[in-house]
């Protein structure tokens, strides 16, 4: 995957973060009216699959955006280089996948 | 008798005089229209003639004009105070730096070069213009107010264009 394939990835993937993004906060804040908790929160996302294709979608474009800018940052800041670096992004695009749909998967399953 | 003849010959070439002046005046009248006509075409003839001159004046003023920035973009290139200003040239040994790129955007928009594509090419690879992280530092440290990083962001537009199939 070239430079300039990365930066169009991580370009898109924003673009698909940024409603995700809104609604994520703007259902936050809907949500703690009236205080909080995790059966409150468990009966809106169990079993839907709404709630599972956006936060599953949410996930998957984090992880490519996240991994791409910390590769930058690997470079440029701490040195690294060629298949180091892109090994490590790699492994942490991986990693917030991992654990994006795991949570994705405990709460909507 | 006698002078009553010669009365009448004067009155007959009288006549014959006027009829010729007015033949030879109604002809000269036509020949005259005729030599208006030729100098009205001859003079817009000329006009089209200088209206050509100057055009093709015009361009070569434009290519002069063309020519003399960038000869300036190519001293501001030996100059590099945007590529010491940059903190991207700092952190990433592969990157083009904002010099090349100004260059590169130079080039692009140059009318006489038909090879856009080619340049595109140049600057999306490794260390190319999608490693600027938009700053601006090239911008604000240039000596020759040239604006390096709109010239990136001006690739980059033109590289995602590209990518979606669209041209300029």
């Amino acid at each position: 995957m070239s430079e300039f394939h990365l930066y169009m990835a991580q370009r898109l993937s924003a673009l698909v973060m940024a409603p995700f993004v809104i609604v994520h906060i703007g259902v936050m804040i809907y949500a703690i009216q009236g205080g909080l908790s995790a059966a409150e929160i468990l009966g809106r996302t169990q079993g839907s699959a709404f709630w599972f294709a956006f936060y599953g979608m949410f996930v998957v474009a984090v992880s490519i955006h996240a991994a791409i800018g910390l590769r930058t940052i690997l470079g440029e800041w701490a040195g690294l280089r060629g298949g180091m670096r892109d090994g490590v992004s790699a492994l942490i695009g991986l990693g917030l996948f991992a654990l994006g749909a795991q949570a994705v998967w405990a709460v909507t399953a | 008798m006698k002078r009553t003849a010669v009365i009448i010959v004067l009155l007959i070439l009288l006549i014959l005089s006027a009829g010729t002046n007015t033949y030879l005046y109604l002809n000269n009248e036509e020949a005259m229209a005729q030599k208006e006509l030729e100098l009205i075409s001859m003079r817009d003839s000329m006009q089209r003639e200088l209206m050509r001159m100057e055009d093709s004046l015009d361009a070569i003023v434009q290519s002069l004009q063309e020519e003399n920035q960038m000869l300036a973009n190519k001293v501001t290139e030996l100059e590099g105070d945007c590529y010491s200003a940059c903190d991207t040239v700092a952190g990433n040994p592969d990157y083009l730096g904002p010099a090349a790129l100004q260059r590169a955007w130079t080039l692009y928009n140059d009318v006489k070069d038909a090879n856009k594509d080619a340049i595109l090419d140049a600057v999306s690879g490794k260390g190319g213009c999608h490693s600027c992280h938009s700053m601006g530092s090239c911008t604000t440290y240039c000596p020759n107010e040239l604006d390096p990083l709109s010239a990136i962001l001006g690739l980059k537009r033109a590289t995602a264009k590209r990518f979606f199939g669209g041209r300029k």
